[in-house]
């Protein structure tokens, strides 16, 4: 017999609902608890006796026709999943036999545009972590970096960067808390490429450093409020990866000692970008050297690898297929 | 093979005919369990057309994460539990919109129910009432009424969804029914 009231009391509820014991007979059994458990079980009963809250017919029925439609769309994008497969299947093979940064992503772009269409690129925009088409979106801002100047890839980079936490949104929503650490990665991916451009116009252009950085932290901070707000969804084992992606910034202070293309979690298990070139080939910035102090992060890359975002960088956001 | 009757199908079965496209599986499955997710939002939110808006949102995300279940085939350990994590994630959203859209201090005020009690049948008035009772408690307190004493499960599946051993459930269920008991007292 179970002296913590609480236990009591549960014994009691399991007895009473399964019509091993009466009220008064649960009572009767712990005397020393009589009064404080007759309260509880009064509550219980009128929690019981109230009408639980039921959705409107007219609500069921209009719901499931709308959910029913969703499927329907689904279904018609089946094609567009098994034209992707097939597209993945062709770009390893070019990373595999060539490794070259450019053949993939000509291939991310042709193959995007002609084999499996325009509705393709448009459908992957909506892809998360772990989806099919989450490399296709990753592949072509790829093909955006490449084709951007220096001042394009700040933009760029803090709308990667915004979009990172919207697929971290989406999947906590989802409780895909499995494929969160790849979009933390490459949320902390684009920011130290956010970084990079960054230290790049300053030594270019001060001045127009300087009227982007109040953008860039505006932008920040934005970003920042939503990590934060998502601490309070996630569950204690994702938390880690959210305070990660909290911890990824100011870019001011990061990204300046931080060299290499920024890490990426593409799958491959290398933090390395699927098509892109070793950390050796990555040659030194042109007038850039090593920093003071580095705020990098513990698997930021050595100083002495760092290049340029836009040449021989990825989008920082490396696909998980 | 002999096809099984839906309704006596488990949720996994059902769930892995859903997410090979079969609308009738994930028919089966909104209707096994829009009553339990409608009630677990509405508790919550102590607004029913949030409410149904919520619970409807609950169902299209589900969907929208199947794909990616059948990408690697892969199941749901549980799928009720994912449910009420889905929902419960919307319904922390819709409180912070609350939060940002309501000045704080007319919050309080706010707490009442939207539609007078001359428009709602006696029955709608006691739930609403519940609700609003439900809505004063500390958030882990919330679900553990709803879960045991709403829709009715066991100590084992409230743990289970709530990611807490059983027996912490007994003394939030002890709390819950004793904060719950005063306030009801004072109404």
């Amino acid at each position: 017999m179970s002296e913590n009231i609480a236990d009591i009391l549960a014994e009691c509820l399991e007895a009473i609902d399964t019509g091993k014991m009466s009220i008064e007979q649960c009572l009767e059994r712990y005397p020393q608890h009589r009064e404080e458990l007759a309260s509880l079980l009064k509550t219980q009963q009128i929690l019981n006796l109230t009408p639980a809250a039921s959705p409107r017919p007219a609500f069921r029925r209009s719901a499931q026709t709308r959910l029913l439609g969703q499927l329907a769309a689904q279904e018609q994008s089946s094609l567009s999943y098994r034209l992707i497969n097939y597209w993945q299947m062709i770009t390893k093979y070019f990373q595999r036999s060539f490794n070259m940064r450019w053949i993939t992503l000509a291939i991310v772009a042709v193959l995007a545009t002609l084999s499996t269409g325009a509705g393709v690129a448009f459908a992957s925009g909506d892809a998360l972590p772990g989806d099919a088409l989450y490399s296709v979106k990753t592949g072509l801002e790829g093909v955006k970096l490449t084709f951007s100047g220096n001042n394009g890839d700040i933009d760029l980079y803090n709308e990667f960067a915004d979009k990172r936490i919207e697929e971290m949104q989406e999947l906590i929503d989802q409780d895909r808390l499995e494929d969160l650490p790849a979009a933390v990665q490459g949320y902390e991916n684009s920011v130290a490429g956010l970084a990079q451009a960054m230290a790049s116009l300053a030594a270019d252009d001060p001045a127009r450093a300087e009227a982007q950085s109040a953008l860039i932290d505006a932008a920040r901070e934005n970003r920042t409020q939503v990590l934060t707000a998502l601490l309070d969804k996630v569950p204690e084992q994702a938390l880690q990866g959210i305070q990660r992606a909290l911890e990824a910034g100011p870019p001011e202070n990061r990204g300046q000692g931080r060299g290499g293309c920024p890490p990426s979690n593409n799958g491959n298990g290398n933090g390395r970008p699927e098509g892109a070139g070793p950390p050796e080939n990555a040659g030194p910035p042109e007038g850039a050297g090593p920093p003071e102090e580095s705020n990098a992060p513990e698997n930021a890359g050595p100083p002495e690898n760092a290049g340029p975002p836009d040449q021989d960088c990825p989008p920082g956001e490396g696909g998980s297929e | 093979m002999i096809t099984q009757k839906l309704p006596d199908a488990s949720d996994n079965e059902l769930l892995i005919q859903a997410a090979q496209g079969s609308k009738t599986a994930f028919g089966e499955l909104y209707e096994r369990y829009l009553e339990h997710i409608y009630r677990y939002i509405f508790y919550r939110v102590a607004d029913h057309n949030e409410a149904e808006d919520l619970t409807e949102l609950v169902f299209i995300k589900t969907w929208q994460s199947l794909p990616k279940q059948k990408a690697q085939r892969k199941t749901i350990g549980n799928f009720r539990a994912w449910l009420y994590r889905i929902a419960h994630n919307l319904v922390i959203d819709y409180h912070r919109s609350q939060r940002r859209s309501v000045p704080l201090d007319q919050l309080a005020s706010q707490k009442d129910p939207q539609p007078g009690p001359e428009e709602l049948s006696q029955s709608a008035q006691e739930s609403q009432r519940l609700a609003n009772a439900i809505s004063k408690l500390e958030p882990n307190l919330q679900h553990v009424i709803i879960y045991r004493f709403i829709n009715q499960l066991t100590h084992t599946e409230t743990a289970n969804i709530m990611g807490i051993k059983p027996g912490y459930v007994r003394v939030l269920q002890y709390r819950a029914l004793k904060k719950i008991g005063g306030i009801l007292e004072k109404e």
